[in-house]
């Protein structure tokens, strides 16, 4: 599906959800506060970036002119036919095949080099993936792997065959590239009895070769395919509570502040801008609510006090708009909880001909874990190494903690304004 | 560096801006009971404090009972006087306490208009002091006349004690720590009785004894007459219905009798001349004389 035609499909449902949502449903069934979410996340659909993933990276022509821009980051069959590069972020997009360009490469990611593949009949060139130069250089290209020493060397990826012997069927695989390997490495007594055919294992033999010969190897190794980010945050919470029990109650705002915990998982290798969120808060919410009523020949003034302490545990989704080392960056998901402590306790002042009476009761309430949505907008901003800042301005809608496992009578919604670090780590 | 210390302002104002418990304004004192400690043997330490006031507090304290229903009428109290403002308060209650027994206490406010009473707190005593009684007055009293009784560990709540005239129950006009008011009961025939208090499963009684006051007779109306005359006397003490009029050796059938005045008959074959009259008030040790001719 084409970018633009994604954008018109996104803006379509925008407009769906945006007047057709409040008319179809009460405001009590509340379904509009989920809307939100999904309206963010269409509009990110929206991003005219979205539809194709441009890195920085530059390409090399044959006239040895290298310029800076853009690069598609594709893969498969589609990166080794064709590149496809702007020279800015707003500029059109243009493809170059191989036979146009020496090279093109993505910055701290992948270089391509423009070769003839070995034994191939016409002048056409492909595009091929360094993964090391040195006294042998190692390429990768499709499914296959491009080794060369003196000459370029194409080691196909073996085949398989069922074979008929005494003892049954068996399969059998062609490990002749190991031969060929062998061959090229036996100045240094490398000699491999067996040797997968796969990158990592490539290229450590070239590596060891390459140290053997005593010349310095240059390694092109890929992003990360998974990455984590870990996150220490604190956060200005601001609750609104309403319960529906007998009578709708609205309970004082309640504010305080939260902690927490989390983690942002990506995958550089495929795309760097979208991370999987989790975390964990702490938090601990005090909510009041007064009353006045007659009640069986007395006049009754009553204060109720409910203290909830619990784990929150969002989980979503995070897409940063920039690659710049300070980005702004939206976060969508949903959210459950774990009630740790809870406190409730109402307060009576029953008035009869001057006499006041106060008692206090403790419970009265069916209290269950509040689950509900979230969206939030923040900035991203890179202070050290591995350390980032960050703001971020999250709203949360969800059910609250007066209800049953199967009914809830109460609703909350959230207001947050966090500020928290982030400390990056990669993994393979 | 700016942006951590952003951060590390950001978020210490953050810690200063949560919601704490809120106690919404009366137009009365709020009070609220706090729990019992420091019970011992000897008693046990009341807690309180005044939450919220915005009125002048003309008394506060305590009052406790064994029923669960309690307040100034039918409880104990400990009075802490006026006060002003908000704030904690205790009291340490000795008295009125019995082992092992359930009992419920309240904190109180009073203000010009309302008596507010705090939450209902639960205990069980390990005992207080014991009741004492060191004296009492008048020394000497009749029937039915108030006696005020001094100790110390009494009670406001008339129910919990017994006090004894001898073997007679007397009625309890009205209790309080450190003093009781009583009635000499009617049926009391003894010149001197000893007065006793039983409260919480203790009696203790005084090593003086309540003195009976003897009739006084100041008049006999007429002085002289005939057997059948009816013949009025008048006095302090008389015994009322206990009273018993002798002419001589003869018992006068009475007419009327109170502790002011008699009135009974000459009895018959009462030889003529002066005779003593005798008046007995319950008992012969209470008893008064005086002179009657008989014609």
């Amino acid at each position: 599906m084409s970018a633009p035609l994604f954008q018109k499909i996104s803006a379509t449902l925008i407009d769906v959800l945006i007047y057709t949502v409040p008319t179809t449903y009460s405001m009590r069934n509340a379904t509009r506060p989920w809307a939100i979410p999904l309206i963010i996340v269409l509009s990110i659909l929206m991003y005219p970036s979205f539809g194709q993933d441009y890195r920085p990276g530059y390409i090399v022509k044959n006239d040895k002119d290298s310029i800076n821009g853009f690069v598609a980051y594709t893969a498969g069959k589609k990166s080794v036919s064709t590149c496809s590069f702007k020279a800015t972020s707003d500029s059109p997009a243009a493809s170059f095949s191989p036979n146009l360009l020496r090279s093109y490469g993505i910055y701290g990611d992948r270089h391509f080099v423009s070769l003839r593949l070995p034994g191939a009949t016409s002048e056409e060139k492909v595009f091929a993936r360094v993964l090391a130069l040195g006294a042998i250089d190692l390429y990768s290209y499709n499914k296959d792997f491009i080794i060369g020493k003196d000459e370029l060397i194409l080691l196909t990826q073996p085949q398989s065959k069922k074979i008929e012997t005494d003892s049954g069927t068996r399969m059998v695989t062609d490990k002749s590239y190991v031969a060929v390997v062998n061959q090229l490495v036996r100045d240094c007594n490398l000699r491999k009895r067996t040797l997968p055919f796969a990158e990592r294992e490539f290229t450590a033999v070239v590596k060891e070769y390459n140290h053997c010969k005593g010349e310095e190897v240059i390694l092109f190794n890929p992003r990360p395919l998974v990455t984590f980010n870990f996150n220490l945050f604190a956060g200005y919470v601001q609750s609104r509570m309403k319960m529906d029990l007998y009578d709708e109650v609205t309970l004082n705002p309640s504010k305080t502040v939260a902690i927490g915990i989390g983690t942002d998982i990506s995958s550089p290798r495929i795309y760097d801008r979208l991370f999987v969120s989790l975390e964990c808060w702490y938090v601990d919410q005090l909510y009041q609510a007064y009353s006045e009523r007659n009640w069986n020949g007395a006049f009754e003034r009553q204060d109720l006090v409910m203290d909830f302490s619990y784990l929150k545990i969002p989980i979503g989704f995070r897409y940063n708009f920039l690659r710049e080392s300070a980005t702004p960056y939206v976060r969508v998901g949903f959210f459950s909880s774990i009630l740790i402590k809870q406190d409730i306790k109402t307060l009576t002042d029953s008035e009869s001909a001057g006499v006041v009476t106060s008692s206090e009761t403790t419970g009265g309430y069916d209290v269950k874990n509040p689950k509900g949505l979230w969206a939030s907008i923040g900035y991203d901003k890179k202070i050290h190494n591995n350390i980032r800042i960050f703001g971020e301005v999250r709203y949360e809608h969800s059910e609250a903690f007066v209800g049953t496992a199967i009914q809830s009578f109460s609703t909350m919604d959230n207001l947050n304004f966090m500020l928290g670090f982030r400390f990056k780590r990669n993994e393979k | 560096m700016k942006n951590s210390f952003i951060t590390i302002v950001s978020i210490a104002a953050l810690l200063f801006a949560c919601t704490e418990e809120e106690t919404t304004s009366r137009t009365y004192p709020r009070v609220h009971t706090d729990a019992v400690n420091g019970i011992t043997p000897a008693g046990a330490v009341f807690n309180a404090s005044i939450i919220f006031t915005s009125v002048n507090i003309l008394d506060h304290g305590f009052v406790w009972s064994e029923r669960n229903e309690l307040d100034f009428k039918n409880a104990d109290k400990i009075s802490l006087g006026a006060r002003s403002g908000a704030g904690t308060f205790s009291a340490t209650c000795d008295r009125s306490l019995q082992k092992n027994k359930k009992y419920y206490v309240r904190s109180y406010a009073v203000s010009a208009d309302k008596i507010v009473y705090g939450e209902l707190v639960e205990f069980v005593s390990q005992g207080g002091k014991s009741p004492i009684i060191t004296d009492f007055y008048p020394k000497q009293a009749t029937w039915d006349e108030t006696v005020t009784i001094v100790g110390q560990n009494l009670s406001e709540v008339t129910a919990r004690m017994v006090v004894r005239f001898g073997a007679y129950e007397a009625f309890i006009v009205k209790g309080g720590a450190e003093q009781i008011l009583v009635k000499v009961p009617l049926q009391l025939n003894e010149p001197l009785s000893s007065i006793s208090l039983t409260m919480i499963g203790e009696t203790v009684t005084l090593d003086q004894k309540l003195q009976l006051k003897k009739p006084v007779i100041d008049a006999i109306t007429p002085g002289g007459g005939t057997p059948g005359d009816i013949v009025s006397i008048t006095g302090l003490y008389l015994g009322g219905s206990k009273a018993r009029v002798y002419f001589g050796n003869k018992l006068a059938s009475l007419v009327l009798s109170n502790d002011t005045n008699i009135q009974c008959i000459v009895p018959d074959d009462i030889p003529p001349g002066v005779i003593q009259v005798r008046i007995e008030a319950g008992s012969p040790d209470l008893s008064e004389t005086t002179s009657f001719e008989v014609q």
